[in-house]
């Protein structure tokens, strides 16, 4: 029997979500990309385990977070052609608030981004993020604090409407 | 919240299209090979001389064709060790849970720390190293010549390691910081093991560098578009800019160095900009910013550590792309004018320690 039956099936339907998790996390395509392969490999290592019974979408959403926590020295290092992606129409109100945004977010801390895409992109609750970080309820609710505090601060426009 | 909500779905649906599936099949093969193949390498190994020759004829050791796996280190000696270059987790190859942490002397030894979990720092001077201890559950300092052991006077969960942490030593070693983020406890603990003392330090501030004895502490704590740097005793000063990329104080306990970087205005993010800022800790004024020279253009400053005389500081340049073959290179680099000169290459990718780096 073939070891990864079943893999390219779970990657196929679950990679391209898993993969804008990663560019939110990150910031960086390159990056994003990294992360993503980092982790695809490990769930494939356990992949065995994981088709038997376990949960191959919690386990690499869990591992996605926590591996791109602990790139966060190498993530500070900004790349060449880190951009926002040209999205076709130039300049207008909402293309320069969601600049603003790819901008604000890459000063917060990975913990702080963490929280903000898991509450607000992924919609997960408190206590999901918490456990998808390995981290207590109060730190979740203390970060999403600090975090929004700062988005406030850069990006008003996006936290006050 | 509906406008960070839709800007973060539209943000999102930037990232490219990847099939990543054949990748990391082959990079899960690749690890099996490479561990199986190890396994088989310390069954040879166990097998007295003739013994050995037989199992070979029968079932040949077959050729790892792949990167080789990492060698295996020798156990620390008890003493008579040379100074620290720089430790290392190996990079994630056959079974790299349980490989730990390395030292490299200067001599060039390599050698195997006995620290699972948790920081290894070592000293500026490379002489002390300081670690978690699983067993004792605290951070322990090692001096690597002589043996001798100091146990920290402060217990710690290996919990308090699971997170982000730092772990920031003294020049002599015997004094450190051991801050920590994520966890349930988020400890900032100011530690002596010569006088066997704790300090809570002031929450949310971040450990830059600590002296010897009761000489200064310098703290840091960005805000968005500048941070605060406080030199306990002092009044903190504000620089006009975010960062954490701080040298350690210097000798004259008043010069910090800090990594230049600038906002790209087609991009908007921090970028380092190959420069670093020389200024005065106590007063956040005379601030001198030099380019820095004799450091490849594929690599850029981004760490400093500590003073390698009264005008040199450590500082660790990095490649400018995660896909280069080299990871990061260690300089010695004048802050007067910014000439560097190479120390040693940084032999992980992944985590790695150089005395006196503050990161």
């Amino acid at each position: 029997m073939d070891r990864y039956e079943g893999f390219h099936e779970f990657v196929r339907a679950r990679q391209q979500s898993l993969m804008r998790t990663a560019y939110l996390l990150t910031g960086d395509t390159h990056l994003a990309e990294d992360l993503l392969q980092t982790v695809l490999t490990r769930v494939a290592s356990h992949w065995a385990k994981l088709a038997k019974g376990g949960n191959p979408e919690a386990y690499a959403r869990k591992a996605l977070v926590n591996q791109n926590i602990s790139w966060r020295r190498r993530r500070r290092v900004e790349l060449p052609g880190a951009a926002l992606p040209e999205v076709g129409q130039s300049h207008d109100e909402a293309t320069v608030r969601r600049l603003a945004l790819l901008h604000a977010l890459a000063q917060l801390t990975p913990r702080q981004r963490t929280v903000i895409v898991l509450r607000y992109y992924e919609d997960r609750t408190e206590h999901e993020t918490a456990q998808l970080m390995g981290t207590s309820l109060g730190t979740v609710k203390s970060q999403t604090n600090y975090a929004l505090s700062k988005l406030r601060a850069l990006t008003p426009q996006e936290v006050d409407r | 919240m509906n406008t960070l909500r839709e800007d973060l779905h539209e943000l999102a649906a930037h990232a490219p299209d990847v099939d990543l599936a054949d990748l990391a099949i082959r990079g899960a093969r690749r690890k099996r090979v490479v561990r199986l193949s190890l396994a088989a390498a310390v069954v040879v190994a166990g097998i007295a001389g003739g013994s050995a020759l037989r199992f070979q004829e029968v079932r040949p050791v077959p050729p790892v064709v792949l990167s080789p796996p990492e060698t295996k280190a020798l156990p620390l000696p008890d003493k008579g060790v040379a100074p620290v270059e720089q430790a290392y987790r190996p990079s994630c190859r056959g079974g790299c849970q349980e490989a730990g942490w390395r030292i490299v002397t200067r001599s060039g030894e390599t050698f195997q720390v006995p620290a699972r979990s948790g920081p290894v720092e070592a000293s500026a001077d490379g002489r002390r190293i300081a670690y978690y201890s699983e067993k004792d559950r605290r951070i322990v300092v090692r001096d690597l010549a002589s043996g001798w052991i100091w146990k920290a006077p402060l217990k710690q969960p290996k919990q308090d390691f699971a997170v982000e942490y730092a772990l920031r030593m003294s020049p002599n070693g015997l004094r450190f910081i051991v801050s920590g983020w994520g966890g349930g406890r988020e400890p900032n603990m100011l530690v002596d093991v010569e006088q066997g003392t704790v300090e809570q330090l002031e929450s949310g501030w971040w450990p830059v560098s600590v002296a010897d004895g009761d000489g200064p502490v310098v703290l840091a704590k960005p805000y968005d578009n500048t941070t605060k740097v406080w030199v306990r005793g002092h009044k903190p000063v504000t620089i006009p800019t975010f960062t954490y990329d701080f040298s350690a104080l210097g000798p004259d306990g008043r010069r910090l160095v800090r990594v230049g970087q600038v906002l790209g205005h087609e991009t908007p993010k921090v970028q380092y900009d190959g420069t670093i800022v020389t200024f005065d800790a106590l007063t956040g004024g005379a601030e001198a910013r030099v380019p820095v020279s004799g450091i490849p253009g594929d690599l850029q400053p981004a760490w400093l550590g500590g003073w390698l005389n009264a005008d040199e500081v450590t500082l660790v340049a990095v490649a400018q792309s995660p896909r280069s073959d080299i990871s990061a290179v260690a300089y010695g680099v004048n802050v007067r004018t910014g000439q560097a000169r190479k120390l040693f290459p940084i032999r992980a990718k992944g985590a790695y320690a150089v005395p006196g780096l503050v990161r």
